[in-house]
């Protein structure tokens, strides 16, 4: 067991503190200095996130080669055998450095609420604490806890300085993800009992911990089948899947650009991850089982998400929508065996988390600017705004998966690596690209080409300033994760193998073939 | 061989994308300049490594190792051999000629940094293209050509229209583009590389199962036409004339369209997989060529008669094809290149010297004041009409006769009605291309305004062309089938027949030639006696077959409506039932827990957090 320096928690503890101090009440007065001064607190917090997570990952791979595998356990309620442990390895790094990536552009990102203090950036350093211990916690009673604390900041968010439909947004929200995750408690705590009862662990403790849990193989099909079941529906409402995706119109609609830009970007991987890192180990032979109709839900999302996307005239809704469609190319990736559907499922949630997040702040540039998200009220744009113009072309053409943008490594790889396993759903899932050009193009066309609008620009001007380095940093790694993504791909690799792939392949009564 | 020139030749464009744009937002002035030098220096990039190329020898370039993970090899690696020679030379050569006749073009367009950004930008892709070592790179530039073409159709983005097109264009080659993702996912599976190297050895396309091998080869055609403009995917190519002619001329007739033909040529292996894929490949082009050549005789813009002709062209290009004699329908890939380009750009001089005037019928007599666009116009015209000895004809006649040749079990006894079709498109192509040059050139001028020669910057890189019209395909002939052996598999040897070989080969179009002559200038009265008689035959050329409404009624409207439902219907009716028993779920889980509910959710929420609390509690006493 390896404690890196620094620790792991200090991805966690740097962004809880940071945020705790924003609440101090010094800054909470209204003078514009301190307000200023608050944002680049929040600003060099996030940046030093980033920062530690660098250090930590070169550190690691120049002592490990390029695996990283770190760990950090300690004891926490040892009467019920719940721990605090921590890994770091591919897999999680994946998404933590997403993470980083995304807090530091929505907090730098300069438009905010108006009424909007040092709370803003206090609840979005809370949701990066949060949604980071989600992505390194190993054990199921921690993971649970950062899954559930991780909806507080948004909600909150999203009911001070969400949209006129705010409170109703927000409650759908809180009860579609509250339903899924009681469900997926009461399998928590049936797992520990469980190990108890066989009397698997050491101490004849409960056990919560996922390689201990996994290691032992003590469930019987059936109980895989009910408690698969319980995870995957608290992950099928995160992600969201079809048809369990009524919130996330909503709560994309009405939540402020920078809050719908980090749920976006961020809470939906959520799912993603954990149905690598918990489901596929826990339940083996469930996941196989589930796999044709994983794979299927995942086609029928990107299709479905596509379709309705297409019939939309508002811009956050269409952006929602298509997130339905691109996310359905992840649950598509996850669904079988196959280390490069894996890997570029993976590597297609972080892509999406840094396209999205890039689509929500540009077009709610747009919004802000012309006062209006109905296409039908804009128009011509490309003209007096050029250079947001430029960045929502790139983003746009990064969505339709265009090769050398990020997307198309995750979307090959997804497609070539599925096509063995689910030809007919890797098929249908087709469908979406040609629909994503459609609806992409369309929504360009409307916003930025033809005649110019008569509409009365709020705020004037293009971007500028900040928001040019934050789009034009996005705009950079989406480039350069198409065409360097070999390192982040080789980290993302054996982690995938090792979680996922290994449990099943060990398991002989499972006869599939191992496909690359 | 490793050799850094070969990543240069991508590079230079590349770079001067960005320096084109940058410096010339500064200095409007220097943007076409910077543009056309950095194409120019890519092609002299190209001329190096092509003289550097001796036998079998072949030069690559590793950019990054991109998709290689695992046990997985996909990197980003360009390759230059023979057949990439070929391509390069005539992306970069004619592609410079039209670099710097859009100089000229483009002068008074205040938007032009852009359009030389763009520009060079699709040089870079088309080089990408023409350059991949393995399918997923050829895809990339296969992509990056469709995104530059989609940005210079919808040039004038102001006009709704042709923003519109450039959309169509778009999505219309996505559908095609789902062929070539198809057909990499086998192939990946059964051969276990994506090497273009690999992938035409016998013993590697032996593992591929004899079905899969027939949808690979389907599903690479179907990426073909929606690049190169073969039905059903063709409607496109028309409608993007809506962009600069310029852009016409370089995109849309002498390069990236025929990046379909280059396609079938490097993938020749899998194409011939299932003697099925060659035969719809052959009834596809011909079915294609003969449609785009009906539909030009109708036409009254002159661009529109030059994008069917385009569109037929490349029908003739794959009509080689289909047959395997891949060198020959890069034959004509070459001296199509140059005659179409030669004509797009005259008449390009022609739109320009008449105030932005398309309609022919508000031309005529223009060889008076435009005495070497006419030239260029009429050397090209022959070309493609295919008379010896122009480049035309030695490609065409190359075509006719390996069709002679065809043998495919699926064709039966109809080899020889493909040959006569493919004679009698080409009569017809004589027909409307002299009708064109007829009604632009000669006669009396029926505008308005004081139509003018184009300034020297233009006319300069246009002659260029028609010289390499006349006599491109002469210098070429012998050479090229037996330069191509070893890329591509050998044809039998044409030699264009000699002296009297050579007039019975340009009968055909003579043919043409003599009929539009004869209805437009001998007896006009006859032509109006025969379009009454053949009024249905001109509703439907000038209709344009009706194919965007056929292709909306039948694609596009299902798909509209089907979006309609499911958003409208099934959307809504899926949330709230989903939303119903989502609440049920919280119901049920909270009274399992607690018992206790007092009908307000937000009480209720606090509940299941206490009871799940409650929960963890009860599990204390059981140790």
């Amino acid at each position: 067991m390896t404690i890196p320096w620094p620790p792991l928690s200090s991805l966690i503890v740097v962004p809880a503190l940071g945020a705790l101090v924003c609440l101090a009440p010094w800054f909470s007065s209204k003078i514009d200095t301190k307000a200023r001064f608050v944002r680049l607190w929040a600003l060099g917090v996030s940046m030093l996130t980033l920062v530690i997570l660098a250090a930590i990952a070169r550190a690691a791979t120049m002592s490990h080669g390029a695996v990283l595998g770190l760990e950090e356990a300690h004891q926490w309620i040892p009467s019920l055998g719940i721990t605090y442990h921590l890994e770091l390895d591919g897999l999680s790094f994946a998404f933590c450095l997403l993470t980083a990536i995304i807090s530091l552009a929505v907090i730098a990102w300069s438009a905010k609420p108006a009424s909007a203090g040092a709370g803003w950036y206090a609840l979005l350093l809370l949701g990066e604490a949060t949604v980071m211990g989600a992505f390194l916690a190993t054990d199921l009673v921690l993971f649970y806890i950062f899954f559930e604390a991780m909806l507080l900041p948004v909600l909150g968010a999203m009911a001070l300085w969400g949209g006129a439909q705010r409170l109703n947004a927000s409650l759908k929200f809180l009860i579609y993800t509250m339903a899924g995750s009681a469900l997926m408690f009461l399998a928590i705590l049936y797992l520990g009992w469980t190990a108890r009862a066989m009397g698997h662990t050491l101490d004849g403790n409960f056990a919560f911990e996922i390689t201990t849990l996994a290691s032992m193989k003590m469930l019987n099909p059936t109980e895989e089948l009910v408690l698969g079941l319980a995870f995957l529906l608290a992950f099928a409402i995160k992600i969201p899947m079809v048809p369990f995706h009524g919130w996330l119109p909503d709560t994309y609609r009405e939540a402020p650009h920078g809050v719908a830009a980090f749920t976006a970007a961020l809470l939906g991987k959520v799912g993603i991850y954990a149905i690598l890192r918990f489901m596929w180990p826990l339940f083996p032979t469930f996941m196989v089982q589930a796999g044709p109709y994983l794979a299927a839900a995942g086609a029928v999302a990107v299709v479905f998400g596509a379709l309705v996307a297409m019939a939309q005239k508002d811009l956050r809704s269409l952006l929602a929508y298509s997130s339905i469609s691109h996310l359905g190319f992840c649950v598509l990736g996850i669904a079988g065996v196959s280390t490069m559907a894996m890997t570029g499922a993976v590597f297609q949630a972080v892509s999406h988390g840094l396209i999205t997040a890039a689509l929500f702040l540009t077009v709610g540039a747009v919004i802000d600017r012309q006062g209006s998200r109905d296409f039908d009220r804009l128009g011509g744009l490309a003209r007096s705004i050029p250079l947001t113009a430029f960045f929502l072309m790139v983003f746009s053409v990064a969505a339709v998966a265009l090769p050398l943008t990020s997307s198309f490594v995750g979307e090959f790889l997804i497609i070539v690596g599925s096509w063995k396993l689910f030809p007919a759903w890797t098929t249908v899932a087709l469908l979406g690209v040609v629909l994503g050009a459609v609806y992409t193009l369309t929504a360009y066309l409307r916003t930025m080409f033809g005649p110019l609008h008569d509409t009365d620009p709020r705020t004037g001007g293009d971007i500028r300033g900040f928001d040019v380095v934050v789009l034009a940093g996005l705009a950079a790694a989406i480039i350069a994760l198409g065409i360097f993504p070999a390192d982040l791909l080789g980290m993302i690799s054996p982690a995938v193998e090792v979680n996922a792939v290994p449990s099943v392949v060990a398991d002989s009564s499972v006869a599939l073939g191992f496909s690359r | 061989m490793e050799d850094t020139r070969l990543a240069l030749v991508v590079l230079v464009p590349l770079v001067g994308a960005i320096l084109s744009y940058v410096l010339g937002r500064a200095a409007p002035r220097i943007a076409g300049i910077l543009a056309t030098a950095a194409v120019a220096t890519s092609f002299c990039f190209v001329v190096s490594l092509w003289q550097a190329l001796e036998g079998g020898q072949t030069f690559s370039f590793t950019l990054s190792s991109w998709l290689s993970f695992s046990n997985i090899k996909l990197p980003l690696e360009i390759y230059f051999d023979k057949l990439s020679a070929v391509m390069c030379l005539v992306v970069t050569g004619v592609g410079s000629l039209i670099h710097l006749y859009s100089i000229g073009y483009m002068a008074h367009d205040e938007s032009r940094p852009r359009f030389f950004s763009y520009l060079n930008l699709f040089i870079a892709s088309m080089l990408i293209l023409v350059l991949g070592k393995s399918l997923p790179v050829i895809f990339i530039g296969w992509e990056g050509v469709g995104l530059c073409s989609y940005l210079l159709i919808g040039f004038w983005y102001t006009n709704p229209d042709f923003a519109s097109a450039g959309r169509k264009a778009f999505v219309m080659n996505r559908i095609g583009d789902l062929g070539f993702i198809v057909a990499m996912a086998i192939l990946y599976h059964s051969c276990g590389s994506l090497d273009i190297t690999v992938l035409n050895r016998p013993e590697v396309l032996a593992r591929i199962p004899s079905e899969m091998g027939f949808i690979a080869g389907i599903a690479l055609f179907l990426a073909a036409t929606g690049k190169s403009a073969q039905l059903p995917l063709f409607t496109w190519l028309p409608d993007a004339m809506a962009g600069p002619t310029p852009v016409s001329a370089l995109i849309h007739a002498a390069t990236m369209v025929t990046a379909g033909i280059y396609l079938m040529a490097r993938m020749f292996g899998v194409i011939e997989l299932a003697p099925l894929v060659p035969a719809i490949i052959l009834w596809t082009a011909l079915a294609t060529s003969a449609i785009a050549a009906i539909i030009a005789i109708s036409q009254n813009d002159i661009k529109k008669v030059l994008a069917y002709s385009t569109v037929s062209q490349l029908g003739f290009m794959f009509l080689a094809v289909g047959v395997g004699a891949y060198s020959v329908a890069l034959f004509h890939v070459v001296t199509h290149a140059f005659f179409k380009a030669c004509l797009f750009m005259s008449a390009g001089s022609v739109i320009h010297g008449c105030h932005h005037e398309q309609d022919m019928r508000r031309m005529g007599g223009l060889a008076k004041s435009m005495p070497l666009t006419c030239l260029s116009y009429g050397a090209a015209t022959l070309a493609i009409a295919g008379i010896a000895p122009f480049a035309g004809y030695f490609s065409k006649h190359a075509i006719l006769e390996s069709l002679a040749h065809a043998h495919n079990p699926y064709l039966h006894s109809y080899g020889e009605l493909i040959g006569l079709g493919a004679t009698a498109i080409a009569i017809c192509t004589a027909f409307y291309m002299t009708r064109s040059f007829i009604l632009t050139f000669l006669g009396s001028y029926r505008g308005e305004g004081h139509p003018h020669e184009a300034p020297m910057v233009m006319t300069a890189p246009v002659l260029v062309l028609a010289v390499l019209s006349v006599v491109g395909g002469l210098v070429l002939n012998h050479g090229f089938f037996t330069y191509l052996q070893g890329p591509l598999p050998p044809v039998a040897t044409h030699s264009g027949g000699g002296i009297l070989g050579s007039v019975l080969g340009s009968v055909p179009g003579l043919i043409g030639i003599a009929a539009a002559y004869a209805l437009f200038i001998v007896t006009p009265a006859v032509k109006d006696q025969i379009r009454k008689v053949l009024w249905v035959g001109e509703k439907v050329s000038s209709g344009k077959f009706f194919l965007d409404e056929i292709l909306g009624l039948l694609v596009i409207a299902p798909f509209r409506g089907l979006s309609v439902v499911v958003s409208r219907v099934l959307d809504q009716s899926v949330s709230i039932g989903t939303g119903n028993a989502i609440g049920g779920i919280s119901r049920a889980v909270g009274e399992l827990t607690c018992r206790v509910t007092t009908g307000q959710v937000s009480t209720y929420v606090l509940w299941m957090f206490a009871s799940a609390a409650f929960l963890l509690y009860c599990f204390l006493p059981v140790r």
